[in-house]
């Protein structure tokens, strides 16, 4: 048993995980990839240079987790590889465990980082609700991995596509017929667009439920505009009170941005919500509650009203570029 | 039409205290509680049950399971509250050493002893441990077919209808019963059950059993059938600076100021 199957809904993940195995053939064994769905052979095309010698496409198979499960474990007995390598959108996440299942497989369905040390493949993911990042192994001959964007890290020693010797991979059709799949997908509704770019912004300003009243949102939005961040909340304020659009929601079923600077205010601390902002470099919490857990995760903490805290920061923000900006003479 | 929920006991991390290291995290003495996103998928069970006994000749069983170990007898009173008709519980120590597989096939024996279920419901991950497999696992143990991450669900007969809460889509998935459906917290608000539930719920059926009762070996659950090695669990090594500014509010803006020019996260 060697190899390693690679799949992810998307190409741009698929291609991060496929350059991890291929950087570790010799300890792997060679890179195989499926892609499945619209424009499967087509979008197939770039496989053959992210180190997949062998990419299996299908447009056939119903993207439900039972489906992709059974096909993909269907491959990966075909192939007879040791490792499967999901990308963990959400439903790699959810495809990953039906998978390890039917392979009798150990699994890892939400890895941070992925790793070669001394020739095992260690795993880290979150648990304690964020608080914590475990460190595993699988202790199964065949594993299941699915893996968030960047937990393999930059490709080693930046690989060269068209290195010498090395021909292009293969584009061939799955080697039997897909599972029919019990569930169906019917219908899809995009989601409205994103009126800001949270996931791209260096600083946010994320707002719980310590805002008393909708009413009060300006005082947060000035706050925001003086520190030339973007209006980020916690779920009770966009869920449960509609006072912004979902977009803004961070936490486990919202985004999980990575900021250069995260100004928490008025935000508990919920295990939800933290997971969304582990990723930040320097987050700051102002809430009214000593004992508020949000104060474990944060580099700076204020014990105090947000109502005092944000109209004196946002001011002495605009002072300081002021300062920066005005005319020395 | 029976309705299984699979519901965990989990730790109230709220209350997360940490060794002096500051990174090895006290889990012994932790309290424990019904897990939140299993309280979503009990409150969407409910709400089928109170919709069927409006209609003539339908009716809903909503069975609350668990498999854990310790106090779960007290715990799932709260789900009995809520409005499950019973519990079944796997009570048994070799759980507090599985993992997602091994809880999965406990889980699974106990719904087979249950005689099956017509809709299996579950929060999509744990508030804890959040390996978010337990669905997908017990989907296939059972050979049912899945649908997850669903954040609206209603039942037309014996068709399913879900929407999933993906990246940048919902998307609708149907399938005929019996189906297993992992749920967000975006399904709904879970009641706060009245004083007159908490107390009614102690009479409720409770049936409690072992591995063995299943037909399990503790050995085929717990321990030896681990199919994960933690080799360590901790807060991450780049801990947070935790510096609390004190004072008067003026001092504290102007130290944070001082602190984020220091940090060079200003614009």
């Amino acid at each position: 048993m060697s190899g390693v199957l690679v799949w992810s809904e998307s190409d741009h993940l698929a291609e991060e995980l496929l350059l991890f195995a291929g950087a570790h053939r010799g300890l792997l064994g060679p890179a195989y990839a499926a892609v499945f769905g619209e424009q499967a052979t087509a979008r197939a095309e770039a496989y053959r240079s992210w180190e997949a010698v062998r990419t299996y496409v299908s447009e056939a198979v119903e993207p439900t987790d039972e489906a992709l499960a059974h096909t993909l474990a269907g491959l990966a007995e075909h192939l007879q590889v040791q490792l499967v390598l999901l990308g963990a959108t959400r439903r790699g996440r959810a495809t990953a465990p039906r998978l390890a299942q039917i392979l009798g497989a150990g699994c890892v369905s939400e890895a941070v980082e992925l790793a070669l040390e001394d020739g095992q493949l260690i795993t880290s993911r979150y648990t304690l609700g964020g608080n914590t990042l475990a460190r595993e192994r699988i202790l199964t001959a065949r594993k299941v991995i699915a893996a968030v964007p960047g937990a393999v890290g930059a490709a080693p020693g930046g690989l060269d596509p068209q290195a010498p010797g090395e021909t292009p991979g293969e584009i061939l059709p799955l080697p039997f017929e897909p599972l029919e799949s019990r569930a169906r997908v019917v219908r899809r509704e995009p989601k409205p667009a994103a009126d800001a770019d949270l996931a791209g912004s260096e600083r946010l300003v994320c707002i719980g439920r310590g805002l008393e009243r909708a009413e009060d949102l300006p005082l947060i939005r000035n706050l925001a505009e003086a520190l030339g961040a973007e209006l980020a909340c916690t779920r009770p304020l966009s869920y449960e009170y509609g006072w912004l659009p979902e977009e803004r929601m961070l936490g486990i079923s919202g985004l999980r941005p990575s900021p250069r600077l995260m100004l928490s205010l008025g935000v508990s601390g919920q295990v939800q919500h933290t997971v969304g902002i582990m990723g930040s470099k320097v987050i700051v919490a102002v809430n009214r509650e000593a004992s508020a857990p949000i104060f474990r995760l944060a580099d700076y903490g204020i014990v105090g009203d947000l109502y005092q805290v944000a109209p004196k920061l946002a001011e002495r923000l605009r002072q300081r570029s002021r300062g920066r900006t005005s005319d020395p003479f | 039409m029976r309705i299984i929920v699979c519901l965990k006991q989990v730790y109230d991390l709220a209350q997360l205290r940490y060794k002096s290291d500051g990174r090895t995290p006290l889990l012994e003495g932790l309290p424990v509680q019904l897990g939140a996103f299993e309280k979503n998928a009990l409150e969407q069970a409910v709400r089928f049950k109170e919709a069927a006994s409006q209609e003539p000749a339908s009716e809903v069983e909503v069975v609350a399971l668990s498999a854990g170990s310790g106090k779960l007898q007290e715990t799932i009173k709260e789900a009995l509250a809520m409005g499950a008709d019973r519990a079944a519980l796997v009570v048994d120590p070799a759980l507090s050493r599985a993992d997602a597989a091994g809880t999965a096939r406990a889980l699974a024996a106990a719904i087979q002893k249950l005689g099956g279920a017509d809709l299996i419901l579950l929060g999509e991950g744990s508030d804890d441990e959040y390996t978010g497999q337990i669905p997908s696992r017990l989907a296939a143990l059972l050979n049912l077919p899945q649908i997850t991450i669903v954040r609206s669900l209603e039942l037309v007969g014996r068709l399913v209808r879900a929407a999933r809460d993906l990246e940048h889509e919902l998307e609708i998935v149907e399938c005929d019963l019996p189906a297993v459906v992992s749920v967000t917290s975006e399904l709904n608000s879970p009641r706060l059950p009245p004083l007159s539930a908490i107390l009614r719920a102690g009479r409720k059926p409770m049936q409690a059993w072992s591995l063995s009762d299943l037909g399990l070996s503790a050995d085929s659950v717990g321990g030896p059938a681990a199919q994960i090695e933690v080799l360590s669990n901790q807060a991450p090594a780049q801990a947070r600076k935790n510096v609390m500014l004190e004072g008067e509010v003026d001092r504290q803006v102007e130290a944070l100021l001082a602190a984020l020019e220091r940090e060079g996260v200003l614009p």
